[in-house]
């Protein structure tokens, strides 16, 4: 196949102003060749993210065909492993946005909660934490994962979310007292 | 003070999804690269591909399954040298032996174990030899024939172009195993034909055959579930609003609705639509101009009694 690829590519330098094409046609070979190595790392990042295979599989494509997508208008060079992971990153935000939209209301419930400010020193147990995550609203559980799973700074997390970095840290109080709540709840501290 | 939340901490582990679902987003994406790799088939999609419900999600009906005197090991080449992804973490025994594994390539599945020679499970290194042949199709032959001799396989017979369109070559890898390495470059031969049906189990078909045949009806609905119910077909949409591709018989056939007159037409795959529309003639026959389809050329003929049959000279793929 990369034979029949760099034939083609070929082809197209018979034409001057077919250069730019061979170029993206010489990345679009490099997203493939890459594909198997990146699939599973893409793949192993969405799932327990999202916690379900479908719609891990979902955001899969749409993070390769997103890519697909960059690599023809040659806005992406070199394609990565790192990238695409970052690209699979924004899917999810993505997914969550559309999530949110869905349960709008629960989202407003969610967020007029009380805020705690005690601090909270305790060691949680990691199964307990992703269960009681998978449970909160869509915006906290997107706050909480960038902040915590993803372990980006809260700037960078404010950025994914499109939020000022005022109001990322807001969000993230409030995730937080939310998630010490029912983590509390569900380990019978409360 | 640490923040207790610290504990979702969560690096990137790769998982492999579903093997059937890696594959089509492949295609997918090949597709949306406007490369076409020759992989699709017939009716456009995998599902003419499709194993049956006796064979479990995400293999086909035949898979190899490989002896080798040192599987992990066997497993790390087979990883570094042809992009091989287990799907999951070997089944190890109490001895220490690796009793099963499944090795993803693409879309196909390799099965591995260590040699258990109680139960006639023995390798080439132990047999002193293989009698078959593995093949592998690999986006370019030339580079994994090199990373495999490189990683210690013996080269049995260089990368060359075969008179099939692919370049190919034959190694030995370090446990015994017998691979030739292909690339297709070019389209096949058209004798090499195997996107359409299930081969004859007879031996003297030489006459021009049945390659396609299409059944018109009003209302395609009622059709899919008569036909559907009374024979077990399949139904794929195709290019064509109320078109249905029937992918699971030999010959394939279709079935178009919307149509006010019921009829069945018969189209007979010819190698030159040209010579045989003038044969029909030449014979008493009628037969329309050929016109060209996506699926190749096509004439509408009667025979001299009056039947009426189409020729068809499939485009390539078809």
């Amino acid at each position: 196949m990369l034979s029949v690829t760099r034939r083609k590519v070929d082809r197209s330098d018979d034409d001057g102003a077919m250069g730019e094409r061979a170029e993206a046609e010489e990345r679009g070979t490099v997203l493939l060749e890459l594909y198997d190595r990146a699939l599973p790392q893409v793949y192993g990042y969405l799932l327990p993210r999202c916690g379900s295979p479908p719609v891990a599989e979902d955001l899969c494509a749409e993070t390769f065909l997103a890519a697909v997508t960059a690599v023809q208008r040659g806005t992406v060079n070199p394609v990565t492993v790192a990238w695409l992971v970052g690209v699979a990153r924004h899917k999810l935000v993505d997914h969550w946005r559309r999530l949110a939209r869905e349960q709008r209301k629960l989202a407003l419930v969610h967020d007029q909660a009380t805020v705690s400010e005690d601090p909270w020193d305790a060691h949680l147990d990691a199964a307990v934490a992703r269960a009681v995550l998978a449970e909160l609203g869509v915006h906290h559980r997107a706050a909480l994962t960038l902040r915590y799973l993803d372990g980006l700074g809260v700037a960078e997390v404010a950025d994914h979310l499109g939020r000022t970095l005022h109001a990322t840290e807001a969000l993230l109080v409030r995730a937080r007292s939310a998630f010490r709540r029912a983590y509390d709840e569900r380990t019978g501290d409360a | 003070m640490p923040d207790p939340l610290d504990v979702l901490r969560q690096p990137v582990v790769p998982l492999a999804p579903d093997p059937a679902f890696a594959a089509d987003l492949r295609l997918r994406i090949e597709a949306a690269l406007g490369l076409s790799t020759g992989t699709t088939t017939t009716g456009g999609t995998m599902s003419t591909t499709t194993s049956g419900p006796h064979v479990p999600t995400g293999l086909r009906a035949l898979t190899p399954y490989l002896i080798a005197r040192d599987a992990a090991r066997a497993i790390a080449y087979y990883e570094e040298v042809f992009g091989a992804a287990l799907l999951y973490p070997p089944i190890t025994g109490d001895d220490g032996r690796i009793g099963h594994a499944e090795l993803r390539i693409e879309d196909s599945v390799l099965m591995i174990a260590d040699e258990h020679p109680e139960v006639g499970a023995v390798s080439p290194e132990t047999v002193g030899g293989t009698a078959v042949m593995l093949t592998l199709h690999v986006p370019d032959a030339d580079a994994t024939f090199e990373r495999a001799v490189a990683a210690g396989a013996t080269a049995e017979r260089p990368v060359e172009l075969q008179f099939y369109g692919a370049r190919s070559g034959v190694i030995r890898d370090p446990f015994g195993h017998r691979w030739s390495l292909q690339t297709q470059v070019e389209p096949e031969p058209a004798s090499l034909d195997r996107t359409g049906a299930a081969p004859s189990t007879a031996t003297d078909v030489d006459g021009v055959s049945l390659g396609y045949f299409a059944i018109a009806v009003p209302d395609a609905g009622r059709a899919r579930a008569f036909y559907g119910e009374l024979f077990g077909w399949r139904f794929e949409s195709g290019s064509l609003d109320e078109g249905f591709h029937v992918p699971n018989i030999a010959p394939p056939g279709g079935l178009l609705g919307g149509q006010e007159e019921p009829a069945v037409t018969v189209y007979f795959r010819v190698d030159d639509i040209e010579a045989a529309a003038a044969s029909v003639r030449r014979l008493g026959g009628t037969a329309s101009e050929p016109t060209q389809y996506p699926s190749g050329w096509n004439a509408s003929c009667t025979d001299d009694q009056g039947v009426a049959f189409d020729l068809w000279e499939p485009a390539p793929g078809y």
